[in-house]
């Protein structure tokens, strides 16, 4: 007897509807379920949801080391034996270290991250790190730096011009793509910013192509024209924009003619396109989370971008960038735990403007260097819940240094590569598995109900995070009582209980909800020190001497920049002579994401999973072919690709996909790489060379 | 009666999820190596600029039945689909020299596979599983009386 249940993809982060058919308690197929406005579909990923949940590299029990560290030998134990460890370990290096020589991190999913923060918290560690610390969290302080606030999302119902920024929607988010058919088909403009001729430019009315990494260049170029036309928003900059004077003065060298020599978007285009965004209004701006600022300029970069929104009124205004267009129901817990401020978090020496617009997690980018240097104090313990060394540059570095702790457990659906060196590995519950709530943004709560039992003894995150603290003496008001009692919490502002949602998974309308609001600005200040919109960074301006920063969003050319460290003693001309390409590592392939879908074979196998596209002027200068085996170089590494030329491809630079076990493309990145305001690394615009195989 | 099942080239934009809903739809999760019914393609535009992948099947269109000369590709009377009959097939391969898509396959023992239009799940009332899996609706199912 079959039974169709609901629920909602999370596989990837697009959350897509999905019906689950299940028969003796196992999913037999998936089907797309009704998104919003009739859209209906899943991606390839989605798709193959039966070998994600039923992968056989699933961790089906806890399991503790038994051979060499490294060695990757583990044997079953019982959850309580788990729990006796972990807590007989941790308080140990606690009385012998302190608190903050425990690590708390959370990779992927993020649903339990504020439990994992209290958790933190209780312990004592001001170390609560996560994955955001190469992903999404340096745009959203080029956004608080800027803005005080987080990011304003484009309000796509109301925009006459979208411009996406470095994001291929069709790839990373199919559904989404159907918005933007649908947009055009109203009329819109699409702006569409990208080095590669993706699917997504090939749909846009105009298609701007700088090398990736100049995207500051670009925007300032646009800025200069909107300036210098006149086209900007006189009122609303007097009102509520600080440093526009010296951020006009410093935009007007960037010309349509500098611009097309620094970024190579032909000056037409950047006229056009700017003229576009300022006066086909209002205009929204679609960000992602990591391109742009996966560059050693990164931050400064969005900030640029940002500031276009700030000299054309296009700030919280129907159609434009906004805060509240989609009203959300009010919930507990995402952003509303602080972590500890003392004593010193790992990150915040090298990189204080994170902590100064708190974000809640310290900044672990530079992990492997505080656990192997010991300082700026020592690391000896790391609790993990997703940990995937592949996220950082220079990869092999963190697994060494996760070698070298005294205690290291990690929890995750599969037994991943970053388990090897781990003292405990403890099975995760899928989405599959367990029940959670869900915030939608539209107003509405869903409680996604398990549709199938755990695999093995599979648990839920957050009821492992409350028996190990029970188990070690811990407290915290709302974490104490069953998983239920924490799920109500959460739901607590909504007006909306547990025992209301179930059985409802289309979920429920909060009475609390308020309705849609614009122009935020009018009633509350900014919250950044000026209490304006800071085109120069009053936070940036505290750090100008002490960390080389500027508060302009200053224009610092990647190929002009590179760290001493990074060149190994070359002289930088030198250097890119011999690393002529730019290697773009990550950009979206629709059948991957990050390291968690190469495990799946039928989407490993769709295409050659070690693809290395590049340009076909590119391949023929050195005698490559379509389908050759190459070798991809770096100064500090090389792996093993096949080549696709294709014209999609911007000359100059190569693409490749992350996290792939069989060719890590971050080996070819150095670990000091890294965008200094921010930390990130550099991953979509290092140098390398590619060479046939003889 | 005469099913087809054709993908616009145009609004696809090959995110590949037909190509994984059809190894889902005819196969067990533990099978590693099943493959998919149909094809990615690789399209330029005319300035040759542009590369896209586009996935492609068998459009039903028939051309195969003329060719096999051992009964084993028919088009079903009651869904009006081309299927194939593994038994009665004898390994020629004159059916993959005529079809015009590229899109017939052997198994280890050569014998046809080919996409059936998820027969199965037609007979039970649900949409083939690439046409329902695409949010594009790039591919559609037409029926000639």
């Amino acid at each position: 007897m079959q039974e169709i249940k609901r629920t909602i993809c999370d596989i990837c982060a697009s959350r897509c509807p999905m019906d689950c058919y299940i028969e003796d308690g196992r999913i037999v197929s998936v089907e797309p379920g009704q998104k919003g406005s009739g859209a209906s579909g899943l991606c390839s990923k989605g798709a193959a949801a039966l070998q994600y949940v039923y992968n056989k590299e699933r961790l089906r029990y806890p399991m503790v080391r038994t051979g060499e560290k490294g060695s990757g030998r583990f044997e079953r134990i019982t959850w309580d034996e788990a729990y006796d460890l972990m807590a007989e370990k941790l308080l140990r290096i606690r009385e012998n270290h302190g608190p903050e020589s425990v690590v708390f991190y959370a990779g992927y999913p993020k649903w339990y991250r504020p439990a994992l923060l209290r958790f933190a918290n209780a312990f004592g560690s001001p170390n609560f790190c996560t994955e955001s610390s190469t992903c999404f969290q340096a745009f959203a302080l080029s956004w608080a730096l800027t803005f005080g606030g987080r990011p304003a999302m484009p309000d796509l119902k109301n925009c006459r011009t979208l411009m996406l920024w470095s994001r291929n929607l069709f790839h990373s988010d199919v559904g989404a793509g159907v918005m933007l058919r649908k947009l055009r088909e109203r009329g819109g403009k699409v702006i569409d910013v990208d080095p590669a001729n993706t699917v997504t430019a090939y749909e846009s009315d105009i298609h701007l192509d700088p090398l990736p990494g100049t995207d500051g260049a670009l925007a300032l170029g646009m800025a200069n024209v909107i300036l210098s036309e006149g086209l900007w928003d006189r009122e609303f900059v007097e009102k509520y924009v600080s440093g526009f004077g010296e951020f006009r003065a410093y935009a007007a060298s960037f010309t349509p003619e500098r611009v097309e020599q620094i970024t190579g978007v032909k000056k037409e285009l950047v006229v056009e396109a700017a003229r576009i965004y300022a006066l086909n209004k209002p205009s929204a701006i679609m960000f992602s989370a990591s391109p742009v600022v996966h560059n050693i300029n990164g931050l400064q970069n969005y900030r640029a971008v940002e500031a276009l929104i700030a000299i054309t009124g296009n700030y919280d205004v129907p159609g434009g960038n906004c805060l509240r267009a989609r009203a959300s129901a009010p919930l507990n817990e995402f952003g509303r735990v602080l972590r500890l401020t003392e004593p010193e978090a790992i990150g915040q020496r090298e990189f204080p403007a994170w902590f100064d617009c708190p974000c809640q997690e310290a900044q672990c980018t530079r992990l492997a260097q505080y656990i192997q240097s010991e300082e700026p104090y020592p690391i000896k313990g790391l609790f993990a819940m997703g940990m995937n060394h592949r996220m950082w540059p220079k990869p092999s570095h963190l697994e060494r240094a996760l070698g070298k702790l005294d205690f290291y457990v990690d929890s995750d659906l599969f037994i991943t590569d970053s388990m090897k060196t781990a003292d405990l590995i403890l099975p995760a519950q899928s989405f599959f598995e367990h029940d959670e709530i869900i915030d939608p943004m539209d107003g509405r709560v869903i409680l996604r109900e398990a549709v199938i039992p755990p695999e093995g003894e599979a648990e839920n995150d957050i009821v492992m995070i409350q028996r190990l603290m029970q188990r070690m003496g811990l407290s915290d008001p709302v974490l104490s009582g069953s998983y239920e009692d924490y799920m109500n919490q959460i739901l607590l502002p909504s007006g909306l209980q547990v025992s209301d949602l179930r059985g409802h998974p289309e979920g429920l309308y909060s009475e609390e909800t308020g309705s849609p609001e614009y122009r935020s600005f009018e009633k509350t200040p900014f919250n950044t020190p000026s209490g304006k919109i800071e085109l120069a960074s009053e936070v940036l301006k505290r750090y100008e001497k002490s960390h080389g920063y500027h508060a302009l969003p200053v224009y610092q050319d990647f190929r002009e920049h590179i760290p001493e460290a990074c060149l190994l003693g070359k002289e930088r001309e030198a250097f890119l002579a011999e690393y002529p390409l730019i290697l773009n590592a990550g950009s979206r392939r629709p059948q991957f994401f990050h390291s968690r879908t190469y495990r799946m074979a039928w989407l490993r196998n769709l295409e050659e999973a070690a693809l290395l596209e590049m340009h076909p002027s590119d391949a023929e200068a050195r005698e490559i072919h379509d389908g050759d085996p190459v070798q991809v170089v770096s100064s500090c590494g090389s792996i093993s690709a096949v080549a696709e030329l294709n014209p999609s491809c911007h000359p100059g630079v190569v693409r490749f996909y992350h996290g792939n076990p069989q060719a890590d493309v971050n080996e070819l990145i150095p670990e000091e790489y890294l965008d200094p305001v921010s930390g990130f690394p550099g991953f979509k615009s290092w140098f390398c060379e590619v060479k046939r195989y003889a | 009666m005469k099913r087809r099942i054709n993908t616009d080239t145009e609004k696809c934009v090959g995110c590949l999820a037909c190509m994984t809903a059809c190894i889902a739809a005819h196969h067990d999760c533990s099978e590693e190596g099943a493959r998919s019914f149909r094809i990615i393609k690789k399209t330029k535009d005319q300035t040759g600029t542009f590369q896209k992948n586009v996935c492609l099947s068998c459009t039903h269109c028939g051309a195969c039945i003329s060719a096999c000369t051992t009964g084993a590709l028919y088009r079903d009377r009651e869904t009006g689909l081309v299927l194939s009959d593994k038994r009665l097939c004898v390994g020629c391969q004159r059916c993959s020299l005529v079809c015009p898509q590229a899109v017939i396959f052997y198994d280890e023992n050569g014998k046809i596979e080919k996409c059936d239009g998820c027969v199965n799940r037609i007979r039970e009332g649900r949409t083939p599983a690439c046409i329902q899996t695409c949010y594009l609706k790039a591919i559609t199912m037409t029926t000639d009386i």
